[in-house]
């Protein structure tokens, strides 16, 4: 059985949802190249501050 | 004289409209196989990201033993949930009949890990329901493509 932390869970499902938003949401290749990126950033970025959220608020 | 403009209209509409052939067996085999879309309009790298994003997730849900959607009634948030959740991996296509199909089964169980895997098995679905839709627009020439290669003038 396949069992990641919580982070590596989300992190795997950020890098999949960036790939894939990124082919479908731009239409040139460098277009989806620096799509994809920026998702994926904006996808670390905010599991990063909510987990300190979640971390803080649960003290 | 305005039904004439709008007979027009819609003379006009219809022409410009992208005929079935064209868009309808892309887009059966965007949902049926991951990427495959892609690959009949000769996106091949396209298509093999998307199978490999689309077909990660859903292993990955499997691995983590989560659970299969199955439609219910009873109150709102049940019917909402699971039929919700039912449609989600239905988007899968041949991931999800095949599982199905083989017998794949999982009874709720607890932890967060398998809360998880029903959730990517959901979420590869809708990934799936976002290349089906790309594979309709660029199909019926809603989206234009940027960087295709060109023919040799």
């Amino acid at each position: 059985m396949f069992e990641p932390s919580h982070l590596q869970a989300a992190t795997l499902f950020a890098l999949v949802a960036s790939a894939v938003m990124g082919v479908v949401g731009r239409s040139s290749d460098r277009g989806r190249l620096r799509y994809g990126l920026y998702c994926f950033g904006y996808f670390l970025v905010t599991i990063f501050v909510l987990g300190w959220l979640m971390r803080l608020g649960h003290g | 004289m305005a039904a004439k403009r709008v007979q027009a209209k819609e003379r006009s509409a219809s022409a410009d409209a992208p005929a079935v052939t064209d868009w309808l067996p892309p887009t059966l085999l965007a949902w049926l196989v991951p990427g495959a879309g892609h690959f009949y309009l000769k996106r091949y790298w396209h298509g093999v990201i998307l199978l490999a994003a689309v077909a990660a997730m859903f292993v990955c849900g499997l691995l983590m033993q989560g659970r299969m959607y199955v439609p219910m009634g009873g109150n709102l948030f049940t019917t909402v949930m699971t039929y919700g959740g039912y449609l989600g991996d239905l988007c899968n296509g041949s991931l999800y009949l095949l599982a199905v199909g083989l017998g794949y089964e999982q009874e709720m169980l607890p932890g967060a890990i398998h809360d998880y895997g029903t959730k990517f098995l959901v979420c590869s679905g809708l990934l799936n329901l976002l290349a089906v839709v790309d594979t309709y627009e660029i199909a019926s020439g809603k989206k234009q493509e940027a960087l295709l290669p060109q023919a040799p003038a």
